[in-house]
């Protein structure tokens, strides 16, 4: 009796060798294409254009035209846990809200106590759109829209 | 032009349909001593519906959307080949049934794609969707029945054809959360108001947190379903953090979850139960937790190399089809078998996060990420509880396990996934 | 939402991680401890599953084979049981079932390569013959001798080693284990022990064939001449008593010997150390010189050849042999001990294998045969081993000259003295009986050690029926059955086989081969139990 006493017992020692090779292909194959398709990053295309650039930075000690990251959700206040912290005395613990929908920012006052401005006006009910250039005023700060 | 005719996908597919090609005639073989012929047409049905599907599928893609993510397919079909084969091995009379079951999966797949108007469209009806679902639980906390005798009535259906609830639930959840908080992330961005010295959470947190908190412990109370109602919990609170970034909800959310877990421990046995037969199952080896201690004996057997198909003895594991699947891969196809299959889902889940950072950002994104993040949990909580680093529970194994409403849901998630991949690279 | 959402995947990523470690945690880290759990039903499938091999005794009788119900191993011979032995996958295994499972099971049968894709494969593992030197006959034989007697009779050819027949009583049919299992266990007659190799008995007078060899060889003792032997010895308040035939009151060493005096061999163990030679009369001059010397050289001298005899050390054998003992404390044996233990009592413990062995060495030249049981290994891929082969020694004990001084004494004894009933028509047979006391208000063992025929021996015999009083009486007629019958067999009319290599002894000086010197030359090459 040889070892491999049939061509059956061949076949499925054969068998069990291909199935755990095929399954390590694929795992392997797609790695490699994965792998590919990392080396050719494409950026995502960013849906939120815009940073706000510092005019004027109160106490928070930001410098003149330096430029804070927006998310499309922004919450703007002094409280840590805002998007964008801003530590001002005159500044709300929260602030402002600044918001991305449907192809445009818009700002609303989120409580302050003294006020949120656009362009020196006064945001006192609900949401006022906010265009590239517009200057947004909280406490002593103020923040440029830009793209 | 590669993309255009999604020749990657094509390519990978290949393999899926290779591997089960050669695991079915190595069943054959050792079962039988002989391999049918390829003219067999009846014999080697299960592999020619299995590829006729997949082809179907990819072939309706490059018509349709050939822009379209061109992994996921081939992830899914491969676990899927792995399903088939198990079946096969496992309970031969039900391998139609599974196959039948992915054609009907397939189905959905195309449903979700060609059905759907946009993505957006889902958005609309959110609250349509909460209720269908709750409304679904609940009609099985009355009406639920019990095919498999397992003791827990998590179906619903007569004559034969069943469906688990749950699993819808699952999905209307998913989407349900995804516009809601997609809506309301302003809000929630937000730091909640003081009460003393807590920071209370605003009302549009805590209130669906409650409500699912109570379903959850509903599923897990009357249910007995302590699986699903973990998956349910996780996934709020997975896309609760994606959507706010907020570690201090989730940590309130496990809190909360601690606390709900504490209470059924000290209130019901079955709980009790669970918990002991994970802490220490060596005691109780030979009656609670027999199951488990079972299918640890079996990975054992399996070794690295496994002991070869069709060579193990699954027999002695209970349910060894449905929840415990994993045991029997790790027994024939050993450690390399069941590190593969982890390595599926994991790159299944990478997939589908992928897409969802590629997303618009908003509803798409969130419901990109938690279906992904179904898919992962759900997998996760089996093997994790199959391999004792948490308590068994008996949930499926996503596309491997056998069970009908278990696949049709899953590849109607797979199917919404590629939809919003294909709109991303659209609207790009 | 990056961010949250990356974070979330790399959770999940994670989770996946940890699945990885435990799985690769229980398939390798954990898997033996696993598998060796007793819920684990794999090694009871691959046992049903393995086409188990034949016991077979030396003619080619089936002693054990899978006849059974299902398949199931049965036992055609009780007598054999405690050399067979039973495989019981709840029961355990023991006799030649366990030391030669790995080959009966099938693991160790057939090349390498063949193992190797029988576990490829998963075939259904076919075990090896194995076949031994028993002859069943024989054996049936020694168990009708043995009657009811709880004791072993153990029958050998000392010129090969191969063991012939091996019966311990009280013995059971191994068929029905499992039905009597609890009853076998509590049975306080120990149906469970297997006597021959592992029972630890007093050998009495049969122990003086020990003594008496040590003393020629060393020329400690004149063989002609006599001297008075009437009056009891005292060593340090212990009296010994002359219990000589009544009618001999003059003897000679060798009468001494096969009138199995006492007094006499007490005087020979503390004599040992000279001078040479021993004055046994009654009217030897006072002090005795190990009154007056002590005894360290005789000690030293008895131990010496009591070990070259194999007590105290691990007789290598198929099956597990406990170790005989001269005492507990040896080095430091009283003289009331050291006269007690020469002829046969103190605390010596021996088994009935060692004592056959001893009766072998004298019977085989003074060389102490190899003993074995397995003499071939046939697998069912045709090929075949000799775990061992016949014509091996342990060691040359004593030389050859004492041998035959020895084999003198004991055809005395048979022709003359107690030994009578081992008389066999038209056979010199040589022998010693023993009457081993064992307590006070206890029955003596009975003992017979011998062989036969005595110029030419191809066959040594030791027999011990427990508490059944005189050797004279129960053992030897016992174990002059199985002689007679054994040199009717085919086996003992073979041609001796030369020794595996004659030259290795030195012929003249026997303190050549030094005690624990205990692997022989030639061709002893035991396998190992458990593959």
């Amino acid at each position: 009796m040889s070892a491999l006493d049939s061509s059956v017992d061949a076949l499925i020692l054969a068998l069990r060798l291909g199935l755990i090779i095929v399954l390590y292909g694929f795992l392997l194959a797609v790695f490699l294409l994965v792998r590919r398709e990392l080396r050719q990053q494409v950026t995502k295309p960013s849906n939120v254009p815009g940073h706000l650039v510092v005019v004027e930075g109160g106490s928070t000690g930001l410098p003149v035209g330096h430029a804070l990251p927006l998310q499309a959700v922004t919450a703007l206040g002094r409280a840590p846990s805002c998007t964008l912290p801003l530590d001002d005395s005159f500044v709300s613990a929260t602030h402002a809200l600044l918001t991305w929908r449907d192809g445009r920012w818009w700002l609303r006052d989120a409580g302050s106590t003294n006020g949120t401005f656009l362009n020196q006006q006064a945001v006192v009910d609900g949401e006022v759109p906010v265009e590239y250039g517009d200057v947004v005023g909280l406490g002593r700060l103020r923040l440029k829209l830009t793209p | 032009m590669l993309a255009r005719f999604r020749l990657a996908e094509l390519g990978l597919l290949a393999f899926p349909v290779a591997f089960l090609g050669v695991g079915l005639a190595l069943l054959a073989l050792v079962e039988q001593g002989a391999v049918a012929s390829p003219a067999e047409l009846r014999a080697w049905g299960p592999l020619l519906l299995f590829a006729g599907l997949m082809l179907a599928v990819h072939f309706a893609l490059v018509a349709r959307w050939p822009a379209a993510d061109q992994l996921v397919l081939p992830l899914v079909a491969a676990l899927s080949a792995v399903g088939l084969l198990m079946v096969t091995r496992l309970e031969p009379s039900l391998a139609w049934r599974q196959g039948l079951w992915l054609a009907v999966g397939s189905a959905a797949l195309l449903g979700t794609m060609f059905l759907l108007p946009r993505v957006d469209w889902l958005a609309r009806y959110k609250y349509t969707w909460a209720a269908l679902g709750c409304g679904l639980v609940l009609t099985t906390f009355v009406f639920g029945v019990d095919p498999n005798g397992s003791g827990d009535r998590l179906w619903l259906g007569a004559r034969g054809v069943y469906f688990q609830p749950s699993e819808v639930f699952k999905v209307l959840l998913v989407v349900f959360l995804a516009s809601y908080l997609a809506e309301r992330r302003e809000v929630l961005a937000l730091v909640g108001r003081r009460i003393g010295p807590v920071r209370l959470p605003p009302p549009p947190y805590w209130l669906p947190l409650a409500v699912i908190w109570l379903l959850s412990l509903g599923l897990l109370v009357i249910q007995r379903d302590l699986g699903a109602a973990m998956l349910i919990f996780g996934i709020f609170l997975g896309m609760l953090y994606a959507a706010t970034a907020r570690v201090d909800y989730v940590a309130g959310g496990l809190l909360l979850f601690a606390l709900g877990a504490a209470f059924a421990y000290e209130a019901f046995a079955h709980v009790r139960d669970r918990v002991a037969i994970w802490l220490d199952p060596w005691p109780q080896a030979q009656d609670r937790a027999y199951q488990l201690v079972q299918g640890l004996i079996a990975l054992g057997a399996g070794g690295v190399l496994g002991a070869g198909l069709g060579f193990g003895y699954p027999e002695y594991i209970p349910a060894v089809h449905t929840d415990f699947v994993i045991a029997a891969v790790g027994e024939e196809l050993g450690l390399l078998g069941s590190l593969a299959v982890v390595a599926l889902y994991l790159l299944l889940v990478y997939r589908g996060f992928r897409i969802a950072l590629r997303a618009p950002e908003g509803f798409h994104q969130l419901l990109a990420a938690g279906l992904s993040t179904v898919l992962g949990l759900q997998a996760l909580i089996i093997l994790g509880g199959s391999t004792r680093v948490i308590p068994l529970t008996g949930i499926t194994l996503p596309f491997i396990s056998y069970g009908g409403s278990s696949l049709l849901v899953n590849y109607a998630m797979v199917g919404l996934l590629l939809r919003i991949s294909a709109e991303t690279a659209r609207s790009a | 939402m990056d961010k949250s959402i990356s974070r979330l995947a790399g959770a999940l990523l994670l989770g996946f991680l940890v699945v990885a470690g435990a799985l690769g945690y229980w398939q390798v880290v954990q898997a033996d401890a696993l598998l060796a759990r007793s819920n684990n039903p794999r090694p009871a499938e691959e046992e049903a599953r393995v086409v188990r091999g034949r016991i077979l005794d030396r003619n080619g009788a089936v002693l054990a084979d899978n006849g059974g119900p299902n398949g199931a191993r049965r036992y055609t011979l009780p007598a054999l049981l405690h050399v067979v032995g039973y495989h019981s996958p709840r029961f355990g295994s023991t006799g030649i079932e366990d030391a030669y499972d790995a080959y009966l099971g099938g693991r160790r049968a057939g090349s390498a390569l063949t193992q190797l894709g029988n576990e490829l494969l998963h075939r259904p593992p076919l075990g090896a013959d194995v076949t031994l030197t028993i002859d069943a006959e024989l054996s049936r034989v020694a168990a009708q001798a043995l009657g009811n007697s709880s004791g072993a009779i153990v029958a050998l050819d000392p010129r090969s080693g191969e063991v012939l027949a091996m019966v311990s009583a009280p013995y059971f049919d191994a068929n029905q284990l499992a039905d009597r299992w609890d009853a076998l266990r509590d049975d306080p007659s120990a149906p469970l022990v297997p006597r021959a190799t592992e029972g630890l008995y007093t050998p009495g007078s049969v122990f003086k064939i020990v003594t008496a060899s040590a003393a020629v060889d060393l020329g400690a003792v004149q063989l002609q001449g006599a001297h008075d032997c009437t009056t009891d010895l005292v060593v340090d308040g212990f009296r010994i008593e002359q219990k000589n035939h009544p009618q001999l009151h003059r003897v000679s060493f060798p009468e001494d010997f096969a009138w199995s005096d006492n007094v006499t061999f007490a005087k020979t163990g503390l004599g040992l150390g000279g001078p040479y030679p021993i004055d046994f009369d009654d009217a030897a001059p006072r002090p005795y010189p190990w009154e007056r010397d002590g005894i360290a050289a005789s000690l030293q001298r008895f131990l010496d050849y009591a070990h070259r005899f194999g007590f105290g050390e691990q007789i290598p054998f198929d099956l597990p042999v406990a170790t005989s003992q001269i005492s507990s404390h040896e080095r430091q044996m009283s003289r009331v001990e050291l006269a007690n233990t020469a002829f046969g009592q103190g605390e010596l413990e021996t088994t009935p294998l060692l004592m056959a062995l001893v009766g072998a060495t004298v019977a085989n030249q003074g060389a102490m045969p190899a003993p074995y049981l397995a003499a071939e290994i046939r697998s069912p891929d045709g090929t075949v081993q000799q775990p061992h082969h016949p014509g091996g020694r342990l060691r040359q004990v004593v030389r050859p000259e004492t041998a035959a001084a020895l084999t003198s004494f004991m055809v005395l004894s048979v022709d003359e003295a107690y030994a009578r009933p081992a008389q066999i028509p038209g056979v010199k047979v040589g022998g010693k009986t023993g009457t081993a006391e064992v307590g006070p208000g206890r029955t003596p063992h009975s003992w017979f050690v011998g062989f036969a025929p005595a110029d030419n021996p191809r066959i040594a015999v030791a027999a011990i029926m427990e508490n059944r009083g005189s050797g004279t009486d129960v053992a030897t007629p016992a174990a002059r059955q199985v002689m007679q019958a054994a040199l009717t067999r085919p086996a003992a009319n073979r041609e001796s086989p030369p020794p595996a290599s004659a030259t290795t002894w030195a012929v003249g000086n026997s303190a050549g081969i030094a005690p624990g010197e205990l692997s022989a030359s030639g061709a002893y090459c035991p396998l190992p139990r458990h593959g």
